[in-house]
């Protein structure tokens, strides 16, 4: 395992490098530069075009600009962003990456979380009505066309029903005067999850060794206590109401993107678990009498996650490129917007540096993938 | 399956150099044509890549242009009554509009679609030049003088009088203008005149160019600002500034000195008794470290000051308590005198004594609690907030799409404001190129282009023709009775003018079959291909436009000018390509035959200068097309010294003339401006603006917003 890991590593980091060198020059490959937006400015020489695009480095060869931007990389500097001058492109992707994070790993785990269920109790029940009506169901919303869907639980939730707000992130005039800045309350809710997360796994893992009669009770005591210590951590810092706040934004959004995602994880369920239920120790486990639930939840279901786990590796780490429609639909400022607008002007610095995290998380969440199948399922050994 | 990391690694390391190479694939600069014309050899050179575009200006390429030919119509639009009506603004022509009495309270609520990049304003009208920042930080500065409400005359503003004229003294030429003594920044310190001093030693020192800084404080033209004393600053110009140049610094901001002293001492310690290369890459230093400076309890002037921002989501501007200009009543009468009547009883006249009804009284705030600015990332969203209640306006450069208009239409909060916008968009020709080259032939492509079919048949009438290189709604500095080209013929006079330019400067057609309009059909019968004077068939042309999904008006433009050049004899194709590629086609390569864009312009036209100079006719330069004239040259360089308004009118009236004659433009069109504000919620002291009610010039801003009266 430990040489495997170390090859994956060494493949982990040429692969990055390879990725990083092609996305600067496909970027870079673009027709003009951010040097376009000096031809709005009529009152401009040419000379000072010139010297305004020198300034930016943009009046180096492609080959000139690829060796400093990667030897800064090496050094840790993503450079500077054109569109937020002077700015560290490091400092932009800190400002929007938490709200991003939060909205789009909050829809992952909801919508992986719904897809699960609804797919093994589908498969579980095959050929009924519900079955069929999910499957029509999940599907359409799955292919619907986004930014329509979204606007139109924009207009029936949020305008017409009044029960979430139209668009933002958060609602401005609660945070005038705000002890803190929206971010502080962003990342606190990252790691209150995290920590939550993690705590609940050991919770999950804990109790998975006491009897039967005990885990229920075990389960839920645990969970409350988790949930109780958060919220007395909240309350404890005051910044409780703004959490909320942005709860309350959050909400619309997450349901909206779960809506869309969520036939994904519950059809490869679905199609895992009928796979699965067909195996020898399924039929064993009904010789042996064990009841239905244990066979589903314990037997089939757990086996079937294999490809559900890696497809949700892989979603978690795409989930920092945010959503550019949604982002754009619900006036969430995160990645995905950030990502776009640089793209569109040109402003190489950033569109690297916001991929360069995408390149990491997701060759991460290979990795992670790897690992995982090894955890989840006894029987795959890496030599 | 054992993975192969070989040919992996062999296949990527392939493909990282292929991409290297395609990315330093050299471009083409532009071709070489040559262009005989009989009787005199006109060499229109281009030349290899690198050469330098200075050497290609054709001023002798050129054909002059003919008198236009007698028909039995009107060729040139100058007998019809006038251009189609687009809403007008010009000094006291509006309908009188009185402001209630200042109410309060309450948040002004503002829709916007962008974040600030940036709180420093140094930076702000430097690199991140964006109408978000302008919007939110323009309210917040001071300049001597500024724009009056609506007639958009020069007044004071932190100045105490009009502007004198400049006085020689010397090699040098000096205007010696008297600063207001009661104006205080929010810190309380006063407002002096070392802090314009300041402010404009810091941007010549630190060789400031992006964005606004290089018109408003010219480092080749003005020397420095001096403060006599504290009230009276002395700009010193290094040649006789005229009326328009005097207009740039008059409306450059003022920041606060003692604030941004140390910042610039840091910023620019290196710069001292450097000079050429050494001392502009030293600035391009100090100008990072000038701009990275996050200002903080920065004191301002204006009627805002910065209060809240909250990245991503909202920024409020404060009032000023100690606002000079708070409660002041400004009127302005039906002869274009401007009057204000300060709260003390002080009374500033300009631009003649009052005589008849006042066209328009407002009271100037700030009458708001905040001015809360949220960030929409889509109009939907925006629009919705309008509806519930959310937002009392919305601002957006480009308005309100019609396709929305619907949406908030009938809506019995909300009303509804269309504007003129100064701005045009055009079709340009490469001068440098055969036929581009003929005047005739420029002309009757403009003929052949019906704007009025284009703008009301096929876009409804979201967008209206234009003539004039000055806007209708520009109308201090518009020229009506320019040469309108095809206006107001119907396509066989278009054609038929069209070809009787062509036939005076010895054009023909392949096979002596020209086209002709099918009065049965509607439309033109092609005739053979039109063949310059010396009987070479006209080439291939290109026409450059935006495509649909960047701006449908000009691409439906572009299609309809291909189809009618083609039925002519022309063979041109229209080349829709995305901003970003045609960029540097065009104002660096300059390789095309003509292209379509648009300018959003100044008030005053010095642009023509900017635009059709032949000293900007060079790579990355604003005359693209390569149009020069030395006495348009002439003129337009007349226009920086001119002294009085009617001086420059006169040459402005003139440079429109002969560009409306000569033709390297093809104006086509601009849309007006819609906005939608919450009148249940808020007033406007008067709602006809040029560029609508968003325009960030409007003197103090949001500050003549008024609370709605309750109705």
């Amino acid at each position: 395992m430990r040489g495997y890991l170390f090859k994956r590593l060494a493949q982990i980091v040429i692969t990055f490098f390879l990725f990083l060198s092609a996305i600067f020059f496909l970027v870079d490959a673009q027709p003009g530069d951010y040097g376009n937006v000096f031809y709005s400015n009529p009152r401009l020489t040419p000379e000072q075009r010139q010297q305004l695009k020198a300034n930016l480095g943009l009046d180096q060869p492609t080959w000139v600009r690829y060796t400093k931007w990667m030897s800064s990389f090496l050094q840790g500097d993503l450079g500077i962003s054109f569109s937020n001058y002077p700015r560290p492109v490091i400092d932009v992707i800190a400002e929007r990456a938490p709200r991003t994070i939060v909205l789009f790993m909050s829809a992952t785990v909801v919508s992986f979380y719904f897809g699960f269920m609804a797919g093994k109790l589908l498969a579980w029940n095959r050929g009924g009505l519900v079955e069929y009506a999910s499957t029509i169901g999940g599907v359409s919303l799955y292919t619907v066309f986004t930014p329509w869907f979204a606007l139109i639980m924009i207009w029936v939730f949020a305008f017409r029903l009044g029960w979430f707000p139209i668009g933002k992130f958060i609602e401005p005039t609660a945070w005038i005067g705000a002890p803190t800045e929206v971010n502080d309350v962003f990342i606190r809710l990252i790691f209150t999850a995290l920590i939550a997360s993690v705590l609940l796994f050991t919770l999950l893992v804990s109790v998975g060794r006491l009897n039967t009669n005990q885990r229920r009770p075990a389960t839920w005591i645990g969970m409350a206590v988790i949930a109780a210590g958060a919220l007395i951590y909240w309350l404890n810092t005051g910044l409780g109401v703004y959490a909320l706040d942005i709860l309350w934004h959050l909400t619309l959004p997450i349901i909206t993107l779960a809506l869309i995602s969520f036939a994904g994880s519950m059809l490869l369920t679905r199609n895992s678990m009928l796979e699965t239920l067909r195996e020898d120790y399924v039929l064993a486990a009904r010789a042996k009498g064990i009841s239905e639930k244990a066979i589903r939840d314990r037997h089939a279901a757990r086996n079937a996650m294999l490809p559900v786990v890696t497809s949700f590796v892989f979603s978690l780490a795409f989930a920092i490129d945010g959503g550019v429609i949604t982002e754009t639909v619900f006036s969430w400022p995160g990645m995905g917007r950030t990502l776009l607008t640089a793209a569109n002007a040109e402003d190489i610095p950033m569109v690297l540096g916001a991929l360069v995290f995408t390149g990491t998380l997701a060759l991460t969440a290979h990795l992670v993938a790897d690992i995982l199948y090894a955890y989840l399922d006894p029987r795959i050994r890496y030599a | 399956m054992k993975p192969n990391f070989k040919l992996f690694a062999t296949l990527s390391l392939l493909l990282v150099a292929g991409l290297i190479l395609a990315a330093c694939q050299p471009q083409t600069i532009i071709e070489t044509v040559e262009v005989e014309v009989p009787g005199e050899e006109v060499i229109v050179e281009v030349p290899a890549e690198g050469a330098d575009l200075d050497s290609i200006i054709p001023a002798d390429g050129m054909i002059e242009c003919q008198p236009l030919p007698e028909m039995a119509f009107d060729t040139t639009g100058e007998t019809v009554a006038s251009a189609p009506s687009v809403p007008v603004v010009a000094s006291g022509a509006s309908a009188p509009v009185a402001s209630e009495a200042a109410q309060g309270g309450g948040v002004y609520r503002v829709g916007i679609f962008e974040d600030m990049t940036t709180t420093n304003f140094w930076a702000a009208n430097g690199p991140d030049n964006t109408v978000w920042n302008s919007y939110i930080q323009s309210p917040q500065y001071l300049a001597a003088y500024n724009l009056s409400h609506q007639s958009l005359q020069w007044v004071p503003q932190a100045a105490a009088a009009e502007g004198p004229p400049p006085v020689q003294e010397g090699d040098v030429w000096t205007i010696t203008i008297p600063l207001r003594d009661d104006i205080t920044w929010s810190d309380g310190e006063q407002f002096t005149a070392d802090d314009w001093a300041f402010t404009a030693q810091t941007v010549l020192d630190f060789g400031l160019i992006s964005g606004g800084w290089t018109a408003w404080y010219d480092a080749n033209l003005l020397v420095s600002i001096e403060a006599v004393d504290d009230f009276t600053a002395k700009l010193t110009f290094n040649d006789v500034p005229g009326l328009i140049s005097q207009h740039n610094v008059w409306g450059a901001p003022i920041l606060a000195e003692h604030y941004w002293a140390p910042v610039v001492a840091e910023a620019g310690a290196g710069l001292e008794g450097l000079e050429g290369d050494d001392l502009v890459a030293a600035q391009a230093e100090a100008q990072d470290i000038l701009f990275a400076h996050q200002p903080d309890g920065e004191p301002f002037a204006g009627s805002y000051t910065l209060g809240q921002r909250e990245p991503g989501a909202f920024v409020t501007n404060d009032p000023y308590a100690s606002y000079y200009g708070a409660g002041q009543t400004v009127t302005i009468y039906e002869n274009g005198s401007y009057q204000s009547v300060e709260l003390d009883g002080t009374t500033f006249t300009a631009y003649g004594e009052p005589e008849g009804e006042p066209t328009l009284e407002v009271v100037e705030g700030p009458f708001f609690d905040s001015v809360l600015y949220t960030i929409y990332s889509s109009q939907d969203a925006a629009l919705l907030a309008l509806k519930n209640g959310d937002i009392d306006f919305v601002l957006n450069p480009l308005g309100l799409q019609r396709g929305l208009l619907d949406q908030v239409q009938g809506d019995e909060n909300i009303s509804i404001i269309e504007n003129g916008v100064n701005g045009f968009r055009y079709m340009s020709f490469n001068v440098r190129r055969e036929p581009m080259n003929y005047c005739s032939f420029r002309q009757a492509v403009a003929v052949l282009i019906d704007k009025e079919f284009v703008t009301g048949t096929i876009l409804q009438g979201v967008a209206f023709p234009l003539y004039s290189y000055v806007p209708e709604a520009n109308g201090a500095w518009y020229k009506d009775d320019v040469p309108k080209l095809g206006f107001g013929l119907d396509r066989e006079q278009r054609v038929e003018l069209a070809k009787e330019i062509l036939r005076q400067d010895g054009f023909s057609w392949e096979g002596g079959v020209e086209p002709v309009f099918n009065v049965d059909a509607g439309s033109v019968d092609p005739g053979g291909r039109l063949l310059l004077p010396d009987g070479t068939p006209v080439p291939n042309l290109n026409l450059l436009s935006p495509p649909p999904s960047y701006d449908p008006l000009r691409s439906t433009f572009a299609v309809w000018i291909e189809s009618w050049l083609n039925e002519f004899g022309i063979p041109a194709t229209a080349n829709l390509i995305g901003f970003n590629v045609s960029i540097p086609i065009i104002f660096t390569e300059q390789d095309f035959d003509m292209y379509i864009l648009g300018w959003s312009l100044g008030q005053d036209p010095d642009y023509l200068r900017d635009f059709f100079h032949s000293e900007q006719a060079v790579e990355d330069g604003n005359n693209a097309g390569g149009y020069s004239n030395p006495e348009f040259d002439a003129a337009a360089d007349a226009i920086f010294t001119c002294q009085t308004f009617d001086e420059c009118k006169e040459i402005s009236d003139q440079l429109q003339l002969t560009l409306s004659t000569e033709t390297p433009y093809v104006l086509l069109f601009d849309t007006g401006i819609i906005e939608a504000y919450r009148s249940a919620g808020i007033d406007f002291p008067y709602t006809s603006s040029l560029s609508g009610m968003q325009w960030t010039g409007n003197p103090g801003g949001p500050a003549m917003v008024n609370v709605a009266k309750v109705k």
